[in-house]
């Protein structure tokens, strides 16, 4: 039978029944929601069985005010089948700083970078991979970037570094700045939002609680 | 907090549109001298006709960059032969794209590897105030980190704003301005290496 | 942790000992972020061994410029600006992702008209020359023959001339924005484009003539930096990169985009993964690039240049002073912008450096909730250390020149 999205979803549902969350179809595309303890059992079963042999990319989602808090999704790519496929793995309990994801860079060594880009933006660590540390943003920083918590501008400049994160004895705080309205934000999310009483020209030094 | 206010500009003058400032004539008992103000005008007039470029591409004014060097905006013309790719050859850094801060310290590493006198371009909008990006990755404008002596606008400038730029810089070489003061020293920021180690 | 001792962690310091009271150590040089080969930041950590490189790491970032994050806070139209500048290379191209990934959550695709399509093709297709001319210049420059370099800019001021044209912008164009294109092809660009397209092929055979049989180039390229079949998939290469290794593979044909089933043109492959190969793929796509130009010149429909929403595109400009609709309208889209139905999607297209795909997830706000680029590059990039291990440090120049990285969307 030829393989297809829609086929390939129908047959980890029959194979793998206690993995697959939920399936969802978005403008012709399939995504296979999983539970993280079954990923790689059925990345193993999708590349050699299905032919999925191509990882067109590892990435995260974080959506603040939702428990899993991260969408690990993984898209893949037939190209005997000229067929595509995304898998999402929802992560992240109430408190958890460094949510664990299985890695899959035994199945495609491409997603040894895509993991560590993962790790480095938004702190998901992935176990069993041979290699993380961080890739974007200089080795030494401790903050993640693209957490819907982190404010787009970073905090304030502390030396030596140009950019902005936090000293290592704040706690930023989750949710604290950016929630959003069932209306949308602002549109200009500038640095008065951190501290709403801070002039553009002073220095800020907020204290969170 | 080591860090002064980062809206206040860093140097208070304008570089290009500075009126012509007096050199010190050299004074040989209570005699101007004449002769070393012509030859300080000439090594000036030296030293901005053949001004090498460090290569110092960043991202897309890079690209215009090169566009700038190759035939059709020949910047060879303006004595700008070579791009020498060691700083130690070179007398200009031309800091063409967003520098981000991973890039900072390397950025005034070269800057500091390049022997006096020297100049500094801040080509594109990135490198003179951070551009399009005001965001946590990226250094709103390298003059925190080295002296510019000249900033050229655009997203990216065409190479003509490019040669304008660089010839505003050989006028103001040839009158004699200054550099701006250094932001680094002025700020007491201590600079890490790669390394860790003090630059 | 401290910095060094992070960075001491992969380099390897072995000492063979040889008779005669010798011994063989290997060196760790740094092939530092800044370097005349204009490839842009990258800084690669070598372990050699005399000539021979024991071991490659890249270290990457220090173009990250958070284009995602900046994306989350501005409106879809708002964004569209910072996809030109991450492949700096290919600007429209970015676009045309970007546009097609929104357009797909807004469900507009069948409100494109053809001529939208065929000018998105065409464009796409002389940036895609644009692209690959730049990566001839300097990869012919860092091999040392300098006049390619002076050649290929001659050739891609034409195609500026044609963006300029048309946009008024030489580079960051943003003309292929979600809704159709930013304003209507002027009459002038017709000419341009054919001025360039008159004298492309004459230019193209005198590249083959100084490069392609040339016994130095050969020498230089053939069996250097050879990627097998295989790794290449395993590592999510693309584009020239994969089709030098002998894979066929192009999103144009797979997953046709913009109607380029309609086009007729063909996909060169190499066989031996080797730096030549893929040097040959590149050249001949550019071939097939201008044949695609050719085709959309003559075939091209007439039709409007936006679609005719006015939630989604704003209607032209001169109708704000006589149509109340046409003011409010574009108030809105300029403030608030449009809100595309709760969803994400993924689009792929063929850049010139290989798959470039657009991951957006939108929550029913006007802002994208989060841009994904997955760039062509940060994949090419993790193959590179396959590509010169074992292999000589004069190599290392030509394996990054043929896999044509762009620092700009590795880092995004």
């Amino acid at each position: 039978m030829a393989i297809t999205a829609t086929s390939t979803v129908a047959m980890v549902r029959e194979k793998f029944p206690q993995a697959v969350v939920e399936t969802v179809e978005f403008r012709g595309e399939q995504t296979i929601v999983l539970l993280p303890e079954h990923l790689v059992t059925v990345c193993a079963y999708l590349q050699k069985n299905l032919q999925y042999a191509y990882l067109s990319s590892v990435t995260a989602v974080d959506w603040l005010e939702r428990i899993p808090r991260y969408d690990v999704v993984y898209h893949l790519l037939s190209l005997t089948n000229q067929c595509e496929l995304r898998l999402k793995v929802r992560v992240g309990q109430r408190g958890e700083e460094h949510p664990a994801v299985p890695t899959i860079s035994g199945i495609w060594p491409g997603a040894n970078w895509f993991e560590r880009e993962v790790y480095d933006l938004f702190g998901i660590t992935f176990a069993g991979h041979p290699d993380l540390r961080r890739i974007l943003m200089p080795i030494d920083w401790t903050t993640h970037p693209l957490r819907k918590d982190y404010p787009l501008t970073g905090f304030d400049l502390p030396e030596p570094h140009w950019g902005g994160q936090v000293p290592y004895d704040v706690d930023p705080g989750v949710g604290s700045q950016t929630l959003r309205t069932p209306y949308g934000r602002e549109l200009n999310e500038s640095r008065s939002k951190i501290n709403p009483g801070q002039e553009p020209g002073e220095p800020g030094g907020e204290k969170r609680a | 907090m080591g860090v002064k206010n980062p809206w206040e500009p860093v140097q208070a003058f304008s570089n290009t549109q500075t009126p012509r400032l007096r050199r010190e004539l050299h004074v040989k008992n209570g005699e101007a001298g004449i002769l070393t103000t012509q030859v300080s005008k000439l090594i000036d007039w030296g030293r901005s006709s053949s001004l090498w470029p460090a290569t110092f591409g960043l991202a897309c004014c890079a690209i215009e960059m090169m566009s700038a060097s190759a035939d059709r905006f020949d910047i060879a013309r303006f004595g700008a032969e070579v791009f020498r790719a060691s700083p130690r050859q070179a007398d200009l850094m031309i800091v063409a794209g967003r520098c981000s801060i991973k890039m900072a310290p390397v950025l005034r590493q070269i800057y500091d590897q390049m022997p006096d006198p020297k100049w500094v371009i801040a080509m594109g909008a990135c490198a003179s105030c951070g551009g399009v990006f005001n965001n946590y990755a990226i250094v709103q404008g390298v003059d925190k980190i080295v002296p510019v002596d000249v900033f050229i606008p655009g997203c990216p400038p065409t190479p003509e704003m490019l040669l304008f730029g660089f010839n505003e810089l050989q006028r103001k070489i040839r009158e004699g301005i200054p550099n701006p003061p250094d932001p680094l020293k002025a700020s007491g920021i201590k600079l890490q290496g790669p390394l860790g180690e003090e630059l | 942790m401290q910095k060094q001792d992070i960075e001491t962690q992969y380099i390897i310091e072995e000492s063979r000992p040889l008779e005669g009271g010798q011994r063989i150590d290997t060196m760790t040089i740094n092939m530092g972020p800044q370097h005349p080969s204009t490839h842009g930041v990258l800084r690669l950590i070598l372990t050699i061994e005399g000539e021979i490189i024991i071991k490659a790491v890249p270290d990457i970032g220090f173009l990250h410029t958070g284009i995602e994050k900046t994306a989350e806070s501005k409106t879809y139209h708002q964004a569209l600006v910072l996809t030109d500048r991450m492949e700096y290379l290919s600007p429209l191209c970015n676009n045309l992702g970007y546009s097609l990934a929104v357009e797909k959550l807004l469900r507009i695709e069948d409100e494109i008209s053809d001529k939208i399509k065929y000018v998105r093709v065409l464009l796409a297709e002389l940036q895609r020359i644009a692209s690959h001319l730049v990566w001839l210049g300097t990869h012919a420059l860092d091999l040392g023959a300098m006049s390619v370099f002076l050649y290929c800019f001659r050739e891609r001021e034409m195609i500026l001339d044609v963006f300029e044209e048309i946009s008024g912008v030489r580079m960051m164009t943003s003309y292929i924005c979600p809704g159709g294109l930013q304003a209507d092809l002027t009459p002038a660009f017709d000419d341009k484009v054919r001025a360039f397209t008159s004298i492309f092929p004459d230019r193209l055979q005198e590249y083959h003539d100084l490069l392609t049989n040339n016994q130095i180039w050969m020498e230089r390229t053939k069996g250097i930096a050879v990627l097998s079949a295989q790794d290449a998939i395993a590592y999510g290469a693309s584009g020239p990169v994969l089709r030098g290794s002998n894979v066929v593979w192009d999103i144009r044909k797979a997953f046709p985009y913009s109607s380029y089933e309609n086009f007729d043109f063909d996909i060169p492959v190499g066989t031996n993964g080797d730096v030549y190969d893929r040097y040959l793929v590149r050249m001949l796509e550019m071939e097939q690039s201008l044949k695609i130009v050719n085709q959309a010149l003559e075939g091209m429909p007439a039709g409007a240049y936006r679609v005719q929403d006015p939630k989604v595109a704003p209607p032209p400009k001169w109708q704000i002073t006589g149509s109340m609709e046409a003011l409010i309208h574009h108030f809105k889209l300029y403030t608030e912008g449009y809100r595309p139905p709760k969803g994400e999607v993924f689009v792929r297209t063929e850049a010139p450096k290989g798959e470039l795909g657009f991951y957006i997830v939108s929550d029913g706000t006007a802002k994208p909730y989060r841009m994904h680029v997955r760039a062509p590059s940060f994949a090419n990039l993790e193959a590179l250390p396959l590509m010169i291990e074992g292999g000589f440090l004069a190599d290392v120049v030509a394996a990054i020149g043929s896999i044509d990285i762009v620092l700009g969307e590795v880092d995004r």
